[in-house]
């Protein structure tokens, strides 16, 4: 990116412009919303060129249309011979039939109309001020029904008593039985339980079950009776009648159905005080000369005509006039007829709306034509002129906020990207810079920016009346009316102080957004955002906290907390049930793995215990993902095997300290002693008579031969005893190399007139060894055969294959000879002198051939075991065949 | 007359060695440390090297570099060191011979011996004049002669070691077994394992070899059997 854009001015000038372009999308946000579509969503539209092709003249024609309809229904209602009379009688059992009002008093039950109006505006449904009515059945089954204050009169005055059968035959005892005034007690009970509406058996009991109502002398007259409750208040009398419980009770037809009539009377009060209310109230809207609106309504079967056009009254000249509507200058119509296909229209509505609008009334029957038609030169100021104005004054604007909306906004979001892009960053360097806010915790920089705008929101709200907005009627200046019948839109007017509000609105919040964006942003580049949170800091400390706990505690008291946590949550749900059974099941789920990684973690810790007992010390348990415990575990095993490995390298490293010591200490000695051999032999040459002279070079010689023996085989046995040799292994056949030992020492042994007996086995005898070492090891036990035998005797060389174990087979060497020297010493001195210090080294050789040969055969994986029975020497050496 | 270089560290062994060379005849120059070695080396003419290998100044395995550098005389090293792995290095860095200290003063004089005729015959006598003379270093057997030599001299062997010889000698660097040697020589089936083939290749190496414990020609190739270094 370039550098200039990173610049302080750059910033600024993004921001400046952000602020800006927040105001204008604010404004121009509150003018669509509200001038545009206001509530009823149709004043101006965006996408229409003209007011007539509007949603909202549309709906204004709608809404004309059925107003207009409304009347006529309401006038046809309420009209008799074309005029409306206040005295007019209502049954309401038919009028709640079929809707019609018959001016006769039919069914027994009718009213005033002007009554019933009057009714129906007073009447509140939520009221239930009405006393109960008290519902008595006669012997006969037939009904009659008290008003409350009656009944309670009747009883007060024992013009009527009640009876209980089950405490007069003794079933049950009379709950007022021991009152002062047991009968009055009682009336009193009966009386409040009907009046709250409730059932005497349920409230008392089996005592006044089946109560029933005699006269004074105890005459039954009412075998049973309850309170009826839905009832309403009576503000007018009955034609015919003092009030409406009479009308039912004298009326056969109406007996036992009260709350049908109820029902009737409820429907036709407020049915017909709306009408009526339309009609007193409705004023001439929509006559001629006062509306723009024209409309021709026709009822084809009754041959009725309905206009506001006076030219167009006359029924026989219809279709003549629909045509005239129609083709009226500047005329906007509607032509609705009962079937679809013969809609028609020059504005772009809906046919099956417009026939909604016109059959909803339910005036007509099947065969009516509706016409209706805007002048759209509008020569007249009515509604539709209104709304044409308003439009050509607020389209432009509409179309202008649209724009700049959509404009300003993208705007902004260009130059939110731009500065979230280079937020943080200097024209400069190309490090990322956090300021003084950006340190705070993310949580609290948050708060700064979040708490000052809920501030500002909550002042504006309190002390900011909104904009100018209220509520018009469309078709005059009766409120109350358009409230009543939603007739109605809202107008807008923008001020100079809104202005100013809603700029200082979206400049404080684009402000305080630039703040947490921008700060947002570089704790989001800088990798702070969740690092520096208060929340992580919590975590964080929690966790710690935890871990302190936790580690601290030996492994009895954590399995103590997990069993309790474990068998808890499962009483838990066993006490409280399902809701429970996820968290039993997840905990579950987890001590199944738990478990499961425990074992695994402690398998692996025996294998590899298994692995450093056998001797692999360099065996590491693999513990890195291991839970706490057993990784401690593993670790301290891992340290008891890197221990054990150290201490073994450090043998084997002081092993070899002393071979190489040895070693060059015989490199030491051989240098002078190469001079004693040497001179030795030169003073042998010199033919001394003296044979004194000659015995002492003889032992001389003896002597200095015996130390070069012993320098050279003393190398060889420590290196041999420390492991420090390599051996190249290879298959090797024992018969061969016996015969090809024995031959060697043909001699050797002819020179001691000793017999090797050889028995050898036909077969060749493979071992896995080093040849040339094996050749050692036979060399030296034929040599010690040699040297110790007794002169003349026989050496007993045996091969054998032997069967050992599990079809494994082993190859058997073994040799044996009389000593001729008696053998004071046992077997395991005899391979072990060189690490014994207390044995006597009077013997010829190094005396430590059969100990290199011991450790030789152990190195190339044999046995050799050497056997004394008095005289009797043996050597036996054993390897696995191959 | 040759000239031999005696060089070691240690007088008295250069001197002990003077005293057994000369009776045989040889001019012995000497030098105590691998320095005086090389600038004796450039003034005489010498025919014969014996080196140390542990000296100051110069070391006998650096000396015996050297000394390759220019020349071809045959160095026979002696060293108190007698690991395998020493031997195979005086031997790589252009040594002819390795003995080790404490030696036996008449293996060394054999060795000499051995070495100032393999070098000063280097091309002479009886050259491969058929093709039933075999040879490997020193080594000649003819055939038709029935004539076996080491370094020009000649070896007397019974007619059995002599076919063992000569068997081995066709076939140099093939193992033979004692059973293989054995149907070979006495041409019938070898039952029940001998020692005797063993025995006659011992007299064979005392007679062939300079130390038959280190044996030079005829090798044992341990529970194997036997064969004739290539070289």
């Amino acid at each position: 990116m370039k550098s200039w854009a990173k610049k302080p001015f750059t910033k600024a000038a993004l921001s400046v412009i952000a602020v800006g372009m927040s105001i204008i999308v604010c404004l121009s946000g509150v003018m669509l919303i509200y001038k545009i579509n206001d509530s009823e969503g149709k004043v101006v539209g965006v996408g229409e060129s003209s007011y007539e092709e509007s949603g909202a003249f549309e709906q204004r024609m709608g809404d004309a249309s059925r107003n207009v309809l409304e009347r006529i229904r309401v006038k046809e209602q309420l009209e008799a011979d074309g005029k409306y009379d206040p005295n007019r009688l209502v049954d309401v059992i038919a009028y709640d039939k079929d809707g019609k009002i018959s001016g006769k008093n039919e069914s027994g039950l009718a009213y005033r109309l002007s009554d019933i109006a009057e009714w129906g505006m007073k009447y509140n449904q939520s009221d239930l001020s009405a006393e109960n009515v008290v519902v008595c059945e006669k012997t006969d089954g037939t009904y009659h029904y008290y008003y409350m204050d009656e009944f309670k009169n009747l009883l007060k005055n024992n013009g009527l008593k009640p009876v209980f059968p089950n405490i007069e035959s003794g079933a049950a005892e009379d709950p007022f039985a021991g009152y002062g005034d047991p009968e009055s007690e009682t009336i009193q009970s009966v009386l409040g339980v009907l009046q709250e509406g409730y059932d005497l058996e349920d409230t008392f009991g089996m005592a006044y079950a089946g109560a029933k109502l005699t006269d004074k002398e105890g005459k039954l007259l009412y075998t049973d009776f309850w309170a009826f409750t839905d009832v309403i208040q009576e503000t007018a009398v009955p034609d015919g009648a003092e009030n409406l419980l009479q009308v039912v009770n004298d009326t056969p037809e109406l007996n036992g159905k009260l709350s049908e009539v109820y029902e009737a009377v409820i429907n036709t009060i407020s049915n017909l005080a709306v009408s009526v209310d339309i009609y007193e109230t409705g004023g001439d809207l929509w006559t001629e000369g006062n509306t723009n609106y024209t409309y021709l309504i026709a009822d084809r079967s009754a041959k009725k005509v309905y206009t506001n056009n006076s030219e167009y009254t006359d029924f026989t000249k219809l279709e003549d006039n629909i045509e005239a509507l129609k083709n009226a200058e500047h005329s906007k119509y509607v032509i609705v007829k009962p079937k679809l296909g013969d809609f028609e229209s020059n504005l772009d509505v809906s046919a099956s709306e417009w026939k909604n609008i016109v059959q909803a009334q339910e005036i007509f029957g099947e065969d009516f034509v509706f016409a209706a038609a805007v002048d759209t030169s509008y020569p007249i100021q009515d509604v539709f002129y209104d709304g044409a104005k308003a439009y050509a004054t607020y389209a432009p604007y509409a179309k202008i906020a649209g724009i700049s909306f959509i404009l300003s906004a993208l705007v902004l979001l260009i130059a939110l990207i731009w500065l979230g892009v280079v937020a943080g960053r200097r024209a400069d360097d190309k490090e990322l810079h956090l300021n003084a806010f950006d340190r705070w915790k993310t949580e609290i920089g948050a708060a700064a920016v979040i708490v000052p705008w809920i501030f500002l929101m909550f002042a504006i709200g309190s002390n900011w009346s909104g904009f100018g907005y209220q509520a018009v009627s469309y078709y005059d200046t009766d409120f109350e009316y358009a409230w009543h019948y939603g007739n109605m839109y809202y107008t807008f007017s923008l001020t100079a102080a809104d202005v100013a509000v809603i700029s200082f609105f979206a400049t404080f919040t684009m402000i305080l957004f630039l703040i947490g964006y921008l700060s947002l942003v570089r704790r989001i580049k800088g990798k702070t955002l969740w690092k520096n949170s208060l929340l992580r800091w919590i975590l964080n400390v929690a966790v710690k906290g935890w871990t302190l706990f936790w580690e601290n505690r030996n492994i009895t008291v954590k399995v103590i907390l997990l069993l309790i946590g474990f068998v808890g949550v499962h009483w838990l749900m066993a006490i409280f049930g399902s809701a429970f059974l996820i968290l039993a099941f997840a905990v579950d789920v987890a001590a199944a793995v738990f478990l499961i990684k425990w074992a695994v973690e402690k398998d692996r810790i025996k294998k590899g215990i298994q692995k450093i007992a056998s001797g692999d010390l360099e065996y590491q348990i693999p513990c890195e993902k291991m839970s706490s415990e057993n990784r401690q575990m593993a670790e301290l095993v891992n340290n008891i095997g890197n221990g054990l490995n150290r201490a073994v390298e450090a043998g084997i490293k002081s092993e070899r300290l002393k071979t190489d010591l040895i070693t060059n200490v015989s490199h030491d000695i051989k240098t002078p002693l190469t001079s004693i051999i040497n001179y030795v032999d030169l003073l042998k040459r010199e033919n001394f008579d003296d044979p004194k002279i000659q015995g002492y070079l003889e032992i001389l010689e003896a002597k200095s031969q015996r130390l070069k023996t012993l320098t050279e085989d003393v190398v060889e046995a420590s290196k041999v005893s420390s492991g420090n040799i390599t051996l190249e292994m290879m298959d090797v056949n024992l018969v061969e190399m016996t015969n090809q030992t024995i031959g060697e020492f043909s001699e050797k042994m002819e020179a001691k007139k000793l017999t090797v007996v050889a028995a050898l086995p036909e077969e060749p005898a493979i071992i896995h060894v080093d040849g040339r070492r094996m050749w050692r090891v036979l060399e030296n036990i034929f040599n010690n055969a040699a040297k110790y035998a007794m002169p003349g005797t026989r050496i007993y060389v045996d091969l054998k294959v032997k069967e050992a174990e599990e079809g494994k087979k082993t190859v058997l060497f073994s040799m044996k000879n009389m000593s001729e020297n008696p053998l004071n010493i046992n077997a395991d001195e005899l391979t072990e002198r060189f690490i014994r210090g207390d044995i006597s080294r009077s013997t010829e050789g190094s005396g430590l051939g059969l100990s290199i040969a011991k450790n030789l055969t152990e190195m190339q994986g044999g046995t050799f075991t050497v056997y004394v029975d008095g005289d009797l020497f043996k050597v036996m050496i054993e390897f696995p065949a191959r | 007359m040759y000239n031999i270089l005696v060089c070691d560290d240690d007088k008295a062994i250069v001197e002990a060695i003077e005293i057994y060379l000369s009776q045989e005849g040889y001019h012995i120059l000497k030098a105590y440390d691998g320095e005086q070695a090389l600038k004796i080396l450039e003034t005489e003419e010498v025919h014969l090297l014996v080196l140390d290998v542990m000296m100051p100044r110069l070391d006998g395995i650096r000396a015996t570099l050297k000394i390759r550098e220019k020349h071809s005389i045959p160095i026979i090293i002696l060293s108190a060191k007698s690991e395998d792995v020493d031997k195979i290095l005086g031997l790589n860095v252009g040594a002819d011979d390795y003995v080790t200290k404490p030696f036996n003063p008449l293996e060394l004089v054999a060795r000499v011996k051995s070495q100032l005729r393999r070098y000063t015959q280097l091309g002479g006598t009886a050259k491969k004049e058929s093709e039933h003379v075999y040879e490997v270093g020193g080594l000649q057997i003819n055939d038709d002669l029935k004539e076996v030599t080491v370094d020009g001299e000649k070896v007397k062997l019974t007619p059995i070691e002599y076919n063992i010889l000569l068997l081995l000698m066709k076939n140099q660097g093939r193992v033979f077994s004692i059973d293989q040697i054995y149907e070979s020589i006495w041409n019938e089936e070898a039952i029940g394992a001998d020692n005797t083939v063993a025995v006659h290749i011992r007299h064979i190496r005392e007679k062939i070899e300079i130390n038959p414990k280190d044996p030079r020609y005829l090798k044992v190739v341990w529970g194997v059997g036997y064969k004739i270094e290539k070289m």
